[in-house]
């Protein structure tokens, strides 16, 4: 760590909290944030469309919070941390750090933040120059932020090594001397040799196991506490979220859907998606191996994400129309045979048959779970002409006739983040009071 | 899933009594420039017909060498297998030649590896790999062989596998790839497969369809041989597991035992860092592992003297169980197990308090 000695002015300042702001607000606030990518095509690259990787995504990260992004590949969850450091240029939005705006940082300022937040990331092996002894490699920021004395960073350096639990002497050997969880402690070194505020660490454990993941995990706890560093914790596991996480936002396709502090959001999930995540986690039980299911297996394509709430295509909780009246396994099969037949992904039994002219009316039935008659007359009427048209080899017509009969408010409106109780918010209609549909009970 | 196996098969029954895979006393080594590791050493075990066996372990504990051994797909050199046999349905697969073991691997044993990618070719349409993968051992014609391509990548859950066969692997999701190098892996019915973390790759959501695919092949009679370091995926897929450390088996049970009484002081150093930030300050660093006596000794907080060895401790039944074993001198006829036994008292029962 670089004393307080080491420190220009500037710097010696902020450590000593002389700024009034600084304690009041958190250090982290990330406000609406957007990265979209141009999707562009031919010669002139002209833009066809956008992927937004990152849409609208808002949270705040407290002096020595750790807060964690959950999420399945295509959340953005990693874009949005990459974004945070700068690293990726937001197209909106603003992230704020210690209150200043990180886009309009620039020149001892900007380096001031480039020191403050530093990213640990998940592969340690690509971490490192090979070259380079693993002191070299953990003094370089130091030299990069113009730290002249060799033996003041030397002496740094030996410091940090015996604080994640290495040596001063290993200062000495090369990356490949190290085994995968030592090259973690080390790159956690080097993360700390500036004395930063915030650690971003994207998948900072996926590349270990076991009791070599658990102890990175412990380091990291260790620093923070004795630091006060904040942390972003960028992860797919939950179970490495639960265990390390003060608080976390859960990502679907580019937006949060639900935020809040982890035991309220891990035990008691809102949100139809956290609760599909859960449920999709094997129990510890062998006794009990039910999986939660999504209505549909189709993910869609960032670049084009479903209208009004982007889940309602996968959402087994989708909230039915108001004049219609269906018990819910019904409208559960109803709205499953929509999405199926709107993602194309049929299944075979049904694909390979129409092709035959064999497929029948009780077959299609069979295989979306759709009793032979529906208990609401409008429904039903739809319904059979829906199958009669996937029959007759007419995919279009039968999924128009199916979105008349069954819309969803889900795909007309876009949910907004309510405050489901305190500090925990859902971005769903069932927790919107103004949408006429309850949340439903969830148990594991 | 039953793991009554021994108890309930009868004796003129052969093949139901025999196992279908018996690995015994295995030994790989592996010589690198500067040193010999002891990968694989004196490992024993058994595969039966329909069942799934779990190696778990940690990454280096020797899980993946040793089942890379038994087809013989572990490169040789820098590995070499130096001890041991591997006796699967009655035939000796160390003693057999290259073109031999192709032709096992191809029809009666098949892998499939944490990344699909290096299972599947990129410029070859996945039809066609599954075509290749069939004829290789099977005289079919073109268009049967298709057919059942079909028919397979439909049952691994491929939608409209129909229209999807002469798509390339880039062209699907990474969960549907790991889908299609199963249904090619399975494409010439074999009795084994030996999946090393099927599903790491993948999102918890394309997991849960994976496991539902892998537990449906033993409903059919297929044997499951996999490694993972995942104790979720071990609760939901085996039905036994061997636990590995330095390259030898510590401790042996039904998954059942194994999660709710972890007995050898390994496991249950594994079992505990699985959720907790756990006792990191009270263990020594971990250093070079010994290859003799018990591997765990450096850091075993029940170690004596006799650990040291020379041989692996003797296999001794946890509590009389049937199929619940471990390898720790305290289990032994002159030990006293229970202090051992006290420590995972303490320690949270991970099956207990949360799901
Ligand atoms: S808004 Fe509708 S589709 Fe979206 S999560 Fe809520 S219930 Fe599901
Ligand atoms: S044999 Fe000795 S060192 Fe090994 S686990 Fe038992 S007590 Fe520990």
């Amino acid at each position: 760590m670089i004393g307080p000695e080491a420190g220009s002015d500037e710097e010696a300042n902020r450590e000593r909290g002389t700024d009034p702001e600084s304690a009041a607000s958190p250090l982290l606030e990330v406000e609406d944030l957007d990265v979209h990518y141009p999707i562009t095509k031919g010669l002139l690259r002209r833009e066809v469309g956008r992927v937004r990787a990152v849409d609208g995504v808002s949270f705040d990260i407290e002096r020595g919070e750790t807060f964690g992004l959950v999420g399945e590949s295509g959340s953005g969850k990693t874009t949005a941390a990459h974004s945070v450091l700068g690293l990726e240029e937001p197209t909106g939005g603003e992230v704020r750090f210690d209150g200043q705006s990180v886009n309009e940082l620039s020149g001892a300022a900007l380096r001031a933040f480039r020191r403050r937040a530093q990213l640990v990331v998940q592969d340690p092996n690509e971490a490192f120059n090979p070259r380079l002894t693993m002191g070299e490699a953990v003094a370089e920021p130091l030299v990069l932020h113009g730290m002249e004395d060799a033996d003041r960073r030397r002496a740094i350096v030996e410091d940090l090594l015996e604080r994640v639990g290495l040596s001063a002497a290993d200062a000495d050997r090369y990356p490949h001397e190290f085994s995968g969880g030592e090259k973690q402690r080390l790159s956690i070194a080097r993360a700390l040799v500036l004395n930063p505020d915030l650690i971003v660490a994207d998948e900072p454990t996926s590349a270990l196991d076991g009791r070599v993941q658990s102890d990175v995990l412990a380091l990291l706890d260790d620093v923070r506490r004795e630091f006060n560093i904040s942390i972003l914790f960028i992860s797919h596991d939950i179970d490495v979220v639960r265990r390390f996480c003060d608080r976390v936002a859960v990502m679907y396709l580019g937006e949060v859907v639900e935020l809040g502090p982890i035991e309220n959001v891990l035990e008691f999930p809102a949100h139809p998606y956290t609760r599909l995540l859960l449920g999709s986690v094997p129990s510890l039980d062998p006794t009990d191996q039910q999986f939660e299911r999504p209505l549909t297996d189709t993910v869609p394509d960032p670049a084009d994400p479903p209208s009004g709430c982007r889940f309602h295509t996968r959402c087994s909780e989708i909230v039915p129309p108001e004049d219609v009246e269906l018990p819910w396994e019904q409208w559960r099969a109803v709205v499953a045979f929509r999405f199926t037949l709107q993602a194309g992904e049929l299944p075979e039994s049904i694909a390979v048959e129409t092709a035959d002219g064999k497929l029948d009316d009780a077959t299609v039935r069979d295989r979306f779970d759709l009793p032979a008659t529906l208990q609401d007359d409008a429904v039903d009427a739809g319904v059979d002409q829906a199958i009669s048209a996937v029959i007759a080899g007419d995919l279009q017509t039968a999924r128009d006739r199916l979105s008349e009969t069954v819309p969803t408010v889900c795909e007309q409106r876009v949910p907004t983040a309510t405050e489901h109780e305190a500090a925990h918010s859902v971005c769903c209609h069932r927790y919107d009071s103004t949408v006429e549909a309850e949340p439903r009970s969830w148990e594991r | 899933m039953t793991t009554e196996h021994d108890s309930t098969t009868t004796a003129d029954d052969r093949s139901e009594a025999t196992p279908l895979l018996t690995v015994e006393n295995l030994r790989t080594r592996i010589r690198t420039e500067r040193e010999t590791i002891y990968a694989v050493d004196g490992v024993n075990f058994t595969v039966d017909r329909g069942e799934t066996v779990c190696l778990v372990g940690e990454s280096g504990s020797g899980k993946s060498v040793t089942c890379e051994s038994l087809t013989g797909i572990v490169p040789q050199p820098p590995a070499e297998i130096v001890d041991g046999t591997v006796e699967f349905d009655g035939r000796r697969l160390l003693e057999a030649t290259e073109s031999e073991l192709r032709t096992i691997r191809g029809s009666r044993i098949a892998h499939v590896f944490q990344n699909p990618q290096s299972a599947l070719d990129p410029v070859c349409t996945v039809g066609d790999q599954f075509v290749e993968a069939i004829t290789i051992h099977e005289e079919i014609s073109p268009a049967a062989a298709r057919e059942r391509a079909i028919e397979r990548f439909r049952a691994v859950g491929i939608p409209r596998a129909s229209a999807r066969i002469d798509d390339y692997p880039h062209e699907f999701s990474g969960g549907q790839r790991q889908r299609i190098a199963i249904a090619i892996a399975l494409a010439a019915d074999p009795d084994l497969l030996i999946a090393d973390e099927p599903t790491t790759a993948v999102d918890v959501t394309v997991q849960a369809r994976l496991i539902e695919l892998l537990q449906g092949l033993t409903d059919g009679g297929m044997s499951i041989l996999c490694i993972t370091h995942d104790l979720r995926v071990v609760a939901a897929l085996a039905d036994r597991v061997l636990v590995m450390f330095g390259g030898t088996i510590v401790e042996r049970a039904t998954t059942e035992q194994l999660l709710t009484q972890p007995s050898h002081p390994y496991t249950q150093a594994l079992l505990d860092s699985y959720d907790g930030l756990s006792r990191r300050a009270d263990r020594s660093a971990r250093g070079e592992i010994p290859t003799d006596g018990c591997r765990f000794r450096a850091e075993c907080p029940h170690a004596v003297d006799v650990c040291a060895g020379p041989d692996q401790p003797t296999f001794a039944a946890v509590a009389d169980r049937e199929h619940h074993a471990v390898s720790c001198v305290h289990f032994g006829p002159e030990g006293d197990p229970e202090p051992i036994l006290d420590d995972w008292r303490e320690m949270r029962p991970i099956s207990g308090g949360q799901q």
